[in-house]
């Protein structure tokens, strides 16, 4: 414990208040050690979250007391003494002689004497288990059925949603790719009185014109070769429930006839039918093109888009609900950890940063993409930058943050350091947070920055 | 103890791994009669438990000795029938000798050794209780000085964390 001081900064400190006594009262676990990886520190939070007396603990390795995910090759403490760096915020699993796996969140720094020699290092960690069932039961309040967010946008979709789900209305979903535009269909038809009924999906895109015609309406006997018996289509299918017709932007136009007269006389002549069949499904239509465009370009019909256009849910991108992503990440690795038997605990805090910081092109498709992908690399404990793909990984960040604009190294760092200033809306400690720096390290950049005029 | 083990040593270079999950390398000891011989080594490139757990179990394992283990891992050997020996520490050769010995629980990890005194302290955990695992003084077996000399098993090096 004395060598402990000689390590620690030179600071001005009240002599009616030993160190030792600061340092046993703090509830983050801190301990020490010597060039030879042997404890010379642990302090009381440190006892208690690790389930190991400091008297047991002094002296011994430190992988044989902490038995963390990162010891036996990965050492924080062993990295930022060998890079003279500091390591903040790493999320990590240590396991506790209860067998039980304890999340926490690791900051790691060498210790130095008054020479400056490198005599050891200082770990502090932080229990996150409760922080993580409080999460756990915020999440569990921010969701619609199987929908999963809590931003205003979708606030505003969730409000309505269950009248628009009683009423008998069309249904008009506009979505990017990978919103959801499916699960708000599900969502719709789970929440209406059809909700016994069948729900049947049909990818208007995805099937070539003539076929598309028999799926959506069946046909009869003899209407083509080969055709020997009557085969319902899909709207016979979704009788007495729902039909989410999805891609409608790419229905061509002869289909788009007989899709309006469903609309309005709610009825079709399946092929080769001579009488028509009356249609009992409520219709949920979706796309990710611009319906008005293909209007004014002539691609879709008019009446069409004015049938479908009853009630319209405009699905927000990804990118417009960033709060959003950390509650959809642990729903998928809650998913992920059930259907795989895994146990994986969460995404480190520079993955959740880096995620944050992503525009989801694929939106909620793509981050659900990219955790699948860290399920195969990563099979507990928490998800690293390593786990991620390629695609998404820091470099291609960076790239991202300079927008190509270049610039010498001061003025990309301004930028970044702005811009996560901008993001973090003008907080700075979680700027400093995202960023890894101190406040001391943020305030003389941004005075740099004022005084250079960078931006 | 049965008359014929293969106990397996879950490794971190040349010592026990601290955690079970963490370690590279799973090695084989056969113990019988002659005493305790190398039986082969398996690398290990996945780190999911249920892939270890099935080689433990395709290798017709034993005895598994390895550092902290948790519960749910635990449970899943156990239940596939290896006798577990968890939350012990030390180089390869110390463990083995302390096998041969009948006293591994003298390389019990700090917070895992026999509880004394006030049962609410840390350090009291489920990892204090010692399966007791491991060759008896006594028994009339003879130390496999044979096979230890092989030069296979090295000496403890300063094995990084």
């Amino acid at each position: 414990m004395r060598e402990f001081w000689a390590y620690a900064a030179p600071m001005s400190f009240p002599k009616e208040l030993p160190f030792e006594d600061v340092l046993a009262s703090i509830a983050d676990g801190v301990f020490t050690v010597d060039t030879d990886w042997n404890i010379t520190y642990f302090n009381e939070s440190a006892e208690r979250i690790t389930g190991i007396p400091a008297q047991e603990a002094l002296g011994q390795k430190c992988w044989d007391v902490f038995h963390s995910s990162l010891c036996d090759g990965s050492c924080a403490l062993r990295e930022c003494i060998g890079s003279s760096g500091v390591i903040s915020g790493k999320s990590i699993f240590i396991v506790r002689p209860d067998g039980h796996k304890v999340p926490v969140s690791i900051s790691a720094a060498p210790l130095r004497n008054a020479d400056g020699e490198i005599v050891g290092g200082v770990e502090t960690f932080r229990d996150l288990t409760e922080l993580q069932l409080m999460r756990r039961k915020v999440e569990d309040q921010y969701g619609f059925e199987d929908i999963v967010g809590h931003s205003e946008a979708l606030d505003k979709i969730f409000r309505i949603l269950p009248q628009v789900s009683r009423s008998e209305a069309t249904v008009l979903l506009l979505g990017e790719s990978g919103t959801g535009k499916e699960l708000f269909a599900r969502a719709v038809h789970n929440l209406s009185g059809r909700r016994e009924g069948p729900f049947v999906a049909v990818n208007c895109g995805a099937l070539p014109d003539t076929l598309l015609e028999s799926e959506l309406f069946g046909y009869k006997a003899g209407a083509f070769t080969d055709a020997k018996g009557d085969k319902p289509g899909r709207f016979e299918l979704a009788r007495g429930g729902t039909i989410f017709l999805d891609e409608i932007g790419d229905l061509p136009a002869k289909l788009q006839v007989k899709l309006l007269r469903v609309l309005q006389e709610k009825i079709y002549e399946p092929l080769g039918g001579v009488k028509p069949v009356p249609c009992d499904a409520r219709i949920v239509a979706a796309t990710n093109r611009d319906l008005e465009t293909l209007v004014a370009e002539g691609a879709f019909r008019q009446d069409l888009y004015y049938r479908l256009n009853v009630v319209t849910l405009r699905l927000p991108p990804l990118r417009d609900r960033r709060e959003d992503i950390p509650l959809l990440v642990n729903h998928f690795i809650r998913e992920y950890n059930a259907v795989q038997d895994k146990d994986v605990q969460g995404v480190s805090e520079d993955v959740m940063a880096l995620l944050l910081r992503h525009d989801f092109p694929g939106n909620v498709r793509e981050l659900e993409n990219i955790l699948e992908f860290s399920f195969i690399l990563c099979s507990s404990g928490f998800i690293q930058l390593e786990h991620l793909p390629d695609s998404i990984r820091p470099s291609q960040a960076v790239d991202s943050m300079t927008d190509g604009q270049g610039g010498t190294l001061e003025e990309i760092k301004c930028r970044a350091v702005l811009r996560a200033l901008e993001r973090n809306e003008g907080r700075k400690m979680a700027t400093c947070r995202e960023l890894g720096i101190s406040k001391d390290t943020l305030r003389r950049m941004l005075q740099r920055c004022a005084e250079t005029g960078a931006e | 103890m049965n008359d014929k083990q293969l106990v397996c040593l879950a490794c971190y270079e040349e010592r026990l791994a601290s955690v079970f999950d963490n370690a590279d390398e799973f090695r084989f000891y056969q113990v019988n009669e002659d005493g305790i011989c190398p039986a082969g080594h398996l690398s290990l490139p996945s780190k999911d438990p249920m892939d270890r757990t099935s080689a433990i179990l395709a290798c017709g394992v034993t005895t598994l000795v390895c550092g902290a283990l948790c519960g749910r891992t635990e449970r899943q050997l156990i239940n596939a029938g290896i006798a577990v020996r968890p939350w012990v520490r030390g180089s390869v050769e110390e463990v083995l000798d302390a096998f041969e010995r009948g006293s591994i629980e003298t390389l019990a990890m700090p917070g895992c050794r026999a509880a004394s005194g006030d049962a609410t302290r840390p350090g009291m955990g489920r990892c204090c209780s010692g399966t007791g695992l491991g060759r008896r003084r006594g028994t009339g077996l003879q130390k496999a000085t044979g096979c230890r000399a092989g030069g296979v098993l090295k000496k403890k090096t300063n094995g990084g964390k």
